[in-house]
């Protein structure tokens, strides 16, 4: 959300509200005595008229012409001199005198508000029923209730004011008095009062302006560096691990080579960093969209893939420990129909559709002839003659293939072409790990291979393979060798951008299957490895598992 | 690994930033040292203080009580030539998100922590309606997002250096017409981009793109504006027009621009975020004048033109025009102020405002993140009522609470949130002279 357009908005109107307070005032002055503005209803009657009628802006007051104001209602009277008179609602004010040596007016009920430029030969003066105002150049605030109770405001300059019983009083600046009919009161303070009409008060108020139009600027300039913060977020780049700590994420791809892509993913937390990349080389040179080879990877429905890869390499690391998978001598198989028992694809994700899809193999493949395929439809992927999972440059994994094409002398060869495509191929992975290499077309030379430790559950076990929390999507692989002196592990959260650990409710109860994987494509994968190697050091990363997906890392 | 270690580690930013703020700080008291030497200087002082405590709400979860606290201090200095100078600082500690906040993460638990120091000066040009007003000044903003995130090590703290200069014309009391330009430099302390740091993998092959960015947050700001504030009708006024237009142009030094394949081009970001608002306000006076009431009604519309795309890895799909929109905003207000003595009134207020964001180039997406033909836009609706009570000349109790409800055609919500409810209140007291 662009946060500074908004931000514009918002101080906006809060600095036009406190503009709207002296609006009122704002009409500009004329050369005669005259209502210079008028809101609501303001009636005036002319000297020696019957009647009052419905005042117009701009008419002239001339003396003894009398003023009212309906409920609700303002008028601004403005003498010759620039002078102005205020009249609040449901007042009644007389013109009594206006010439050049006095101004004098009563204000028999309601409210009003002087504002008199000072003349040295000048009377101003306002009546009351229980006071007189008399003035030389002041700004003053006159109140009469309904039982005549008059309550006068001086914000600027000096007030006479005087009772009915020959007292007066003499109002400095900010002070205030109240007269009824037993005679003056006592004269007070303003308060806070003073802040609405005094000449220093206005100066305060303006110089409080300028500080509000300073906020005000600064609130803008500042939302536009939030914004940056907010596309951040927006991106991704930036969220909360399982163990509550900031985690800054970034993802991209990078193209070494016309006929290969690195994918990386970086995470930096306060004190660590880690990162995990996977670069591949694909068959023949990549188009721009990479996505239309990058979706071929977890292998093609019906006709062969048009891309695959030949090699590819993985790697995770903390930039000192590292774990590294490589395979290479990629090459294209039916899987469905190649005749090797046990590596059939019935069901694959469709990185064009986002989605999981149904792949009808109603034959099983069977170890024997390749002379001829199955009626299964065709799944092809690629498969890997050499392979190595690394920890710190151990291998905890590995076989290392044999040498010769890959039909030579071996069954179904004559489907099975010499650059390893074809349905008659077969391959490592094809036999899902199998140490014997029975059913591989090629030569198979184990190096390490770590048994898994599979238990029933994980929850007071760390050395084991299993959910680690009862409904919480908290996985643990652990595997090690017969003597338990290698050892790797990968603990494994399902959260989301908050950190929460999601529960299998989450999913529906799904833990696997299409399910399970629709659900988990709105997820983040937080995988903690450590391993033998790493002297207690760890690695770990929070990453998209739609990368793991679609790179076939998720079966 | 390889680590590049070439830009300012948080220490030296921390130094830098301190004698800046310094080097204001003197200016500030060589100011105020000339003001006193002045004969006829004059100091009038203002000051506020604010400290309320609340909660935030996000999408059903609460965050814990925190406080928020605001405090300001603008001692003005008249002096005999004429200038007014007003150096100005506030602090600000927020420790209950505003509804308006970024909702990435999903987290409830954030604590902001402003200093600005600001320096500014007014000056009326004799004979003319005329006052200009150049301006310095200096914030430094730390926020906190996450447990292990520590004052001035937050990923998001952000210093702004800015200096301007507007010049305003009162055609007619209070109605004015003011042009500004400021520049300003923002600057992310501790965010560098991990591409830039990210060194060679196991093999000793690089893992990052060669042009890669490393303050890719960073900009440089130059903003032109125009405010005009206006009777209507002009003889006989019962409401006021602020019409304001502003340019900001932001420049993006270190971060180049993306093509179409996810890599760096060799030109930089730049954006023009244009606005164009207008508030038209009506104040009336009922119970003579015990009852002040101002209601109004605010349009705006903003555009933001920025040549930068994205490209999404994950998705493999590349956003041109990523960070182009248009957005729409309206709303009324109603501000009510009333008592028997309007020294101390009781004040209270209501507003909604609707906005609507549509981008230019950036695509919604489904639930599970695939790409869709439509653009995406969202709607936000934002309501705020406020009441204060006096207790005493400039002392009141205030209570502020604030609901938003953010709506969008975007479904993909794995990293951040684009339709949710959100909502705080706050309560507390304000002090202000």
């Amino acid at each position: 959300m662009p946060i500074y357009a908004e931000a514009r908005r918002t101080v906006l109107f809060r600095s036009i509200l406190s503009c709207c307070a002296f609006i009122f005032f704002a009409a500009q002055s004329d050369a005669a005595t005259l209502l210079s503005s008028i809101d609501g209803q303001v009636f005036l009657r002319g000297p020696g008229a019957a009647a009052f009628s419905e005042a117009a802006l701009r008419q002239v007051v001339p003396p003894g012409a009398e003023v009212k104001t309906a409920a609700g209602a303002r008028a601004v009277i403005t003498f010759e001199d620039g002078s102005k008179v205020e009249i609040g609602p449901k007042s009644s004010f007389v013109l009594e005198a206006a010439d050049p040596s006095v101004s004098r007016m009563r204000l028999g009920m309601g409210w009003m508000k002087a504002v008199v430029t000072k003349m040295a030969h000048r009377r101003f003066s306002v009546r009351t029923p229980t006071a007189v105002c008399s003035v030389r150049g002041t700004e003053f605030d006159v109140r009469v209730g309904e039982d005549g109770r008059t309550s006068v405001d001086l914000f600027k300059g000096q007030l006479g004011v005087a009772d009915d019983h020959g007292n007066e009083a003499v109002l400095r600046e900010g002070q205030h008095v109240e007269v009824d009919s037993q005679g003056l009161g006592r004269v007070q303070g303003l308060g806070a009062r003073g802040a609405e009409g005094g000449a220093a008060d206005r100066e305060r108020q303006a110089l409080r302006r300028e500080v509000g139009l300073q906020m005000t600027k600064e609130e803008v300039q500042s939302a536009a560096a939030l914004e940056q913060k907010n596309a951040v977020y927006q991106q991704g780049k930036a969220m909360v691990d399982v163990n509550g700590n900031r985690v800054r994420i970034e993802e991209y791809i990078l193209r070494p080579s016309a006929d290969s892509y690195k994918f990386v993913v970086l995470n930096e937390r306060s004190d660590r960093f880690d990162y995990f990349f996977r670069q591949g080389t694909f068959n023949k040179a990549l188009p721009d969209d990479l996505s239309t080879a990058l979706r071929q990877i977890p292998g093609c429905a019906g006709a062969p893939c048009d891309y695959w890869l030949t090699s590819y390499r993985t790697g995770y690391s903390n930039t000192q420990d590292s774990v590294v998978e490589t395979a290479s001598g990629g090459h294209l198989v039916d899987l469905n129909n190649n005749q090797v028992a046990g590596d059939e694809v019935t069901y694959a994700f469709d990185a064009s559709r986002n989605d999981f899809t149904s792949i009808s193999v109603p034959v099983s493949d069977t170890p024997g002839d390749n002379g001829s395929r199955n009626a299964n439809t065709s799944f092809w992927r690629a498969l890997y003659d050499t392979y190595s999972l690394a920890y710190n440059g151990v291998d905890h994994n590995a076989w290392t293939s044999g040498v010769g094409a890959y039909n030579v002398g071996l069954a179904g060869g004559a489907n099975c072409s010499a650059a390893g495509v074809g349905f008659g191929c077969g391959g490592i992975q094809s036999m899902g790990h199998d140490v014997t290499g029975v059913g591989d077309q090629r030569t198979l030379v184990n190096t390490t291979v770590l048994q898994s430790l599979d238990t029933t559950g994980c929850d007071s076990l760390d050395n084991c393979t299993g959910y680690r929390e009862d409904g919480k999507f908290h996985f643990i692989a652990y595997s090690q060798n017969a003597g338990g002196t290698v050892w790797d592990k990968y603990d494994t959260y399902v959260i989301d951008d908050n950190g929460k650990v999601a529960s299998f409710s989450d999913f529906s109860g799904a833990t696997g299957g299409r399910s399970y994987k629709d659900s988990l494509l709105k997820w983040n994968f937080q995988q903690i490895i450590t391993a033998s190697e790493f002297q207690g050091r760890k690695i770990d990363l929070v990453f998209e598992p739609k990368i793991l997906i679609e790179s076939g890392l998720i079966p | 690994m390889r680590l590049k270690p070439r830009f300012l580690t948080g220490q030296e930013t921390a130094r830098r930033s301190s004698s800046f703020f310094g080097a204001l700080l003197c200016l500030f008291v060589l100011s105020l040292g000339c003001a006193r030497a002045a004969s006829a200087a004059q100091v009038v002082p203002m000051y506020g203080l604010s400290l309320m405590g609340g909660q935030y709400f996000f999408a059903g979860d609460k965050s814990r009580m925190n406080a928020n606290v605001l405090a300001n201090a603008a001692p003005a200095v008249k002096l005999d030539s004429g200038w007014t100078l007003l150096p100005m600082y506030t602090l600000y500690y927020k420790g209950t998100k505003s509804v308006t906040d970024a909702v990435g993460a999903g987290s409830l638990f954030q604590q902001q922590f402003d200093n600005r120091l600001a320096f500014a000066a007014l000056y009326p040009l004799a004979g003319t309606d005329w006052k200009i007003k150049p301006s310095l000044s200096y914030k430094h903003e730390l926020l906190k997002e996450t447990r292990d995130e520590a004052w001035s090590k937050g990923l998001f703290d952000y210093q702004k250096f800015g200096l301007g200069f507007e010049a305003e014309k009162t055609y007619r009391d209070p109605f004015s017409v003011r042009l500004g330009y400021d520049f300003y430099y923002v600057r992310f302390p501790n965010f560098v981009s991990l591409e830039s740091k990210s060194g060679v993998d196991p093999s000793g092959n690089p893992l990052g793109r060669e042009t890669a960015g490393a303050r890719v947050l960073d900009t440089f700001n130059h903003q032109f504006s125009a405010v005009w504030t206006c009777p209507i009708p002009s003889d006989s006024p019962r409401f006021s027009l602020q019409t304001s237009y502003s340019l900001i142009w932001q420049t993006f030094p270190d971060q180049p621009l993306v093509d179409a394949a996810g890599q760096y081009k060799s030109s930089k970001r730049q954006d023009f975020n244009q606005s164009l608002s207008a508030v038209l306000s009506h104040p009336r006076s009922f119970r003579e004048d015990r009852l002040r009431m101002t209601g109004s009604f605010q349009l705006g519309l903003a555009l933001n033109d920025s040549n930068q795309n994205t490209y999404d890895a994950g998705q493999t799909h590349y956003i041109g025009d990523a960070y182009s929109y248009h957005m729409l905003s309206a709303g009324p207000a109603l501000a009510l102020a009333w008592g028997e003595d309007m020294r101390k009134p009781q004040t209270a207020s209501i507003s909604l405002l609707w906005t609507r964001t549509q981008y230019a180039g950036r695509r919604v997406q489904d639930a599970d993140g695939l790409y869709q033909d439509a653009r995406q836009y969202q709607d936000r609706y934002i309501f705020s009522a406020g009441y204060a009570y006096p207790v005493a000349p400039h002392f009141n109790l205030t209570a502020r609470f604030d609901l938003l409800r953010a709506s969008s055609n975007m479904r993909y919500e794995k990293t951040y949130r684009y339709s949710y409810g959100a909502a705080s209140y706050l309560v507390g007291f304000s002090y202000d002279y």
